[in-house]
């Protein structure tokens, strides 16, 4: 039980910041219709993505899922390229290729947000597996919803990761729906974490709405892994304020409007603020100065994303491959 | 109408300490087959009613759907959180509507909030958590069982129980003037004060935090908090008085086992009997409640813990059962 | 189109599965349809709407995200003696059931020397166009063509809709019904009443002279629009539209061939091994002698589906395009 730092809570509100302000800001300019394709908001689960990722070092890993921008943020990602690949431009982080669904830095660790779910989890494994290959003491830590846990590829992978006692953490981010079905239509247990048994791994369940907690938890797994204890399933209860896609708030069908009020008075982000103004970490001030600079942030990124140019139609067909010295092409 | 209650934490036995520590974990399926034997064992009472409390993950709802018991059914009407507040509303809710005894699910948290909702309340608590001193390892069936012939008075609960001891926690502003008190709350096994902020992943495991504790019960052999007062100076749960303890860098070195697989070496500054005075404790820190982190305090906060024999009527389903043997209720 | 005496009214393409998939429930209790979000919800294009409401739990079924049991599941549940319609929510995710699709659904009944029917309708939604990127804007019907046992349409209205996924749901063997994304609020005329059209037999939507352009699914409405400015220089275009793309209705398309000696082959899946190489290969085969000048192949470029729409507006095939290739085969 580690004694969380001053500065750890400020990392953590500040991770948690700026995710909520850039998918804010993102939700904002799809509303506007100036981000083409889908968009997977984060809002609401920020504790989780801020609090696993605090819990690592810029060299281990992440792999992600549709709904990783608050991945990368966390992660450490620049507002800058990743606006301007949301409005698919050749600045982007991936030069426009690849969008939302698509958005990754190799430099940081991040593996790539994933358009199919639970494809991560197996990408995971195997970076997981490099890094103990190459004992370079790396932990590869793998987000994904409840819903992906019911495709093979995750049980493939947590199965795989078991057996070969890899350094890795499965992260579930249960927010209680699969799109627009609810988890008890799609599975019968309610935990996630009862699965961890089957493959041989500890699992433990922590609230998703508090950044501590999901951090205090993501630290020992990360510890364990680290120390070649093998993986742990950590599931983390949480919620999605908007819609599956889009920005739709309240007024859904297949959610009463209750159930989303009733999450939104945990808020993660406002719940730790009110703790650290207790503590005297971070005064009213202090705190609006984070939301402002951040905002400011974001306002650079969307000046930048807007100023920056769409690629050349000749871009289409360049990265298909790795183009090497000598080779016939 | 003779009632039997069931309640299971669906939360318990899946925290931090899976981690932290080596504790095991309960699956819901095992839960719920928990629930179905002392389903069938109140059903076989000869109880007519049972009452199930509605957690979030409608476990007992669940594992009683579709058993033909004989007896009818309901589910108990109060709201669902999805937090320790659903059991003891239940609980309370127990005790309105005629509850003869209570079977709930869970570890020493699980029994604390069945305390909250309901004092008295006579209860079986069966240990599915991680940290059980509370509950004890007993067969569910006859858990059921024995809950029901209490319910039906085959067995009268005087004869087979224990009033449990309770640590009653009142939070007040530095003055410690109680009318000033900020909070109510309550312990069955202990009450401990922690360095630290926040309650976070709420389990306790690093020795080198914890300042004070108070326990109701310090049994050799258990595991948790009450296991550092336990190796000074053992009480039983069934006998008045409790201990409180300070820690600090000089004293008495003992080691215990704080959570399931893990010991850790504690230095004991003080150990002295608790009898009804209430003792105080002043903030910064965080409560631990039967070893969960529940409050974070304040430094203009303190706490005043009083015990009291006047928890949950303990049952002992051995007794029960044998006394429905004395009384030829097995002969059919 | 012939004539009948039913009712026609104005569908869309997305009326045109889900009141079909509606119409032919009603008549036979063995269909049922299972996929992701396909209940209450209706599928994400509503492909499925109301089906829920008036069928229930029983018949339309919301699965867990399992792509491959989804199809086993309507392997294991057609060879038993249902009719199932399952679907796999994007064309890409065909891959992830790729397993079941190709080694088991396909090959069932060869491999059991002819002992299994398999009467299986996979319906899934492609195509680009939206800036869904790499993974959910593929057109991959060419890979499922490749596979010996499956049989797959691409309807490109709502008309042919209707009358192809008729034959699909009757056919007693496992069959594939490519929806596009961007046909899903296109509309025309559309009977009422149940109507087949054959599978194997491609349409002349529209008869000309100078030039056959072969085009699959969406592609047909853009072939349309680039035969509308070409009559304007005198150009007269025969545009086929396959509608089943395995078995191939390789007569009609030789046929056309024979006649205008020019053509054009266009789909909007990646060029390079795509279904258009396989229809150039058959127009050769059947009619070399008959043609005037090399056959022109549109398609997508070879790499995966971009995001940006500066990107992808040139990377989807359009009638700016076919019109370009006709000009290119007939030298004007
Ligand atoms: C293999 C696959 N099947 C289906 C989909 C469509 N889809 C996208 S997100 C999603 C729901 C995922 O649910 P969950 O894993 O719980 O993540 P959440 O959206 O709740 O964060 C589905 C079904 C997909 N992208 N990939
Ligand atoms: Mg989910």
């Amino acid at each position: 039980m580690m004694d969380i730092s001053d500065d750890v809570l400020r990392d953590l509100h500040r991770r948690m910041v700026r995710i909520r302000q850039f998918e804010e800001g993102a939700g904002k300019l799809a509303e506007q219709a100036k981000l083409p394709g889908f968009l997977h908001l984060y809002v609401g689960e920020e504790a989780v993505a801020a609090g696993a990722c605090a819990a690592l070092t810029d060299e281990d890993q992440i792999t992600s899922t549709h709904r990783g921008h608050g991945h990368l943020v966390a992660k450490g990602g620049d507002f800058r390229r990743m606006m301007a690949e949301l409005m698919g431009r050749a600045t982007g982080y991936c030069k426009g290729k690849g969008g939302s669904m698509h958005i990754s830095d190799l430099s940081l660790g991040m593996l790539g947000a994933n358009g199919i779910v639970g494809a991560g989890t197996p990408i995971a494994v195997g970076a997981a597996f490099a890094n103990r290959y190459r004992d370079n003491g790396k932990v590869a830590l793998a987000f994904f919803g409840d819903g992906a846990t019911n495709i093979g590829a995750f049980h493939e992978a947590a199965n795989m990761a078991c057996a070969l006692h890899l350094p890795i953490v499965f992260m579930c981010e249960n927010n209680g729906y699969g799109e627009f079905t609810p988890r008890e239509k799609t599975m019968a247990i309610t935990d996630v974490v009862d699965r961890a048994a089957g493959y041989g791994m500890p699992g433990v369940i922590v609230d998703g709405m508090d950044a501590v907690a999901v951090y205090e938890a993501a630290v020992e797994a990360v510890a364990r892994a680290r120390a070649g204890d093998g993986p742990t399933m950590i599931e983390a209860k949480t919620y999605r304020y908007y819609n599956h896609h889009g920005v739709q708030n309240m007024g859904v069908q297949y959610r009463t409007d209750d159930e989303i009020e009733a999450w939104k008075k945990r808020d993660p982000i406002s719940g730790l603020e009110a703790r650290m103004a207790e503590l005297g970490v971070m005064s009213a001030d202090d705190a609006t100065a984070v939301w402002a600079e951040v905002e400011a942030e974001l306002g650079d990124a969307v000046q930048f994303a807007e100023d920056s140019p769409f690629p050349e139609p000749e871009a289409l067909l360049s990265d298909v491959y790795t183009v090497m010295e000598g080779a016939a092409r | 109408m003779t009632t039997v209650g069931l309640i299971a934490n669906p939360l318990a036995g899946k925290d931090i300490r899976r981690l932290v520590a080596r504790a095991g974990s309960v699956s819901d399926a095992d839960k719920m087959s928990i629930l179905r034997q002392a389903a069938v064992g109140a059903a076989e009472s000869g109880a007519t009613r049972l009452l199930i409390a509605p957690d979030s993950q409608r476990l007992a709802v669940r594992a009683i759907a579709g058993l033909d018991l004989g007896l009818t059914i309901e589910v108990a009407d109060v709201r669902v959180d999805g937090n320790g507040a659903d059991t003891v509303a239940a609980a309370r809710s127990f005790r309105d509507n005629g509850v003869g005894a209570i079977v709930a699910l869970g570890g020493d948290g699980t029994s604390r909030d069945v305390a909250k909702g309901w004092l008295a309340a006579p209860l079986v608590a069966l240990s599915t958590g991680t940290n059980n001193v509370f509950p004890q390892t007993i067969e569910a069936t006859s858990a059921g069982l024995a809950a029901g012939l209490l319910a039906t008075g085959v067995v009268p609960i005087t004869s087979a129980s224990h009033r449990a001891k309770v640590l009653h926690v009142q939070v007040t502003a530095s003055s410690g003037d109680p009318a000033g008190c900020l909070r109510h709350d309550l312990a069955l096994v202990d009450v401990a004060l922690i360095d630290g902020r926040f309650v976070g992943s709420r389990a306790v495991w690093d020795p080198d935090r914890l300042r004070r504790l108070a326990v109701t019960t310090a049994e050799p052999g258990s595991v948790g908090l009450s296991s550092v007062a336990a190796a000074l100076r053992p009480v039983d749960r069934t006998r008045p008085g409790g201990l409180s303890l300070s820690f600090g860098p000089a004293g008495t070195s003992i080691r215990a086992a704080l959570a399931p697989g893990l010991f850790a070496e504690l230095t004991v500054d003080s150990i002295d009997d608790l009898a009804d005075q209430p003792i105080t404790w002043s903030g910064p820190g965080v409560l631990s409640f039967d070893g969960e982190r529940g409050m974070s305090l304040r430094p203009d906060q303190s706490v005043t813990i009083t015990l009291r024999t006047d928890g949950p009527r303990v049952v002992d389903v051995a007794r029960v059962c044998e006394l429905a043997v004395e009384a030829g209720w097995f002969v059919k | 189109m012939t004539a009948t005496e039913t009712a026609v009214g104005e569908k869309s393409y997305v009326e045109a599965v889900s009141g079909t998939i509606a119409q032919l429930m009603r008549e036979d209790d063995d269909i049922f349809v299972a996929g992701e979000d396909v209940g209450a919800f209706g599928g994400v294009f509503s492909t499925f709407l109301g089906l829920h409401a008036e069928f229930g739990d029983r018949r339309v079924v919301d699965t867990p995200i399992s792509e491959q049991a989804i199809v086993g599941l309507g392997i294991g549940a057609a060879v038993t003696g249902l009719r199932p319609i399952v679907d796999l929510m994007f064309m890409d995710f065909v891959l992830v059931a790729m397993d079941q699709l190709a080694n088991q659904a396909a090959k069932l009944k060869y491999m059991f020397g002819g002992e299994a029917t398999m009467p299986l309708t996979i319906t899934t939604t492609g195509g680009a166009g939206l800036s869904a990127a790499a993974q959910h804007s593929q057109s991959l019907e060419a890979i499922l063509c490749h596979i010996p046992g499956l049989k797959v349409v691409f309807p490109s209205n709502a008309y042919d809709m209707k009358g192809l996924l008729v034959s699909c749901v009757r056919e007693d063997n496992p069959t594939v019904v490519v929806k596009n994304k961007l046909l899903l609020g296109t509309s025309c005329p559309v009977p009422d009443d149940l109507y087949a059209i054959p599978l194997g037999v491609a349409d002349v939507v529209k008869e000309g002279r100078d030039v056959t352009i072969v085009a699959v699914g969406r592609m047909v409405n853009e072939a349309l629009v680039a035969a509308e400015k070409l009559a304007a220089d005198g150009i007269e275009c025969e545009i086929v539209d396959p509608r089943t793309l395995q078995p191939f209705d390789t007569d009609t398309v030789v046929a056309s061939a024979k006649k205008t000696n020019r053509i054009v082959v266009v789909h909007e899946a990646v060029q390079f091994g795509g279904i258009g190489a396989e229809m150039t290969a058959q127009i050769t085969e059947g009619a070399f002698d008959y043609l005037d000048a090399p056959i022109h192949r549109i398609g997508a470029p070879f790499a995966p589906v971009p995001f940006s729409p500066a990107l992808e507006q040139h990377y989807v095939p359009n009638a700016a395009k076919i019109e370009a290739g006709v000009r290119q085969v007939l030298g004007r």
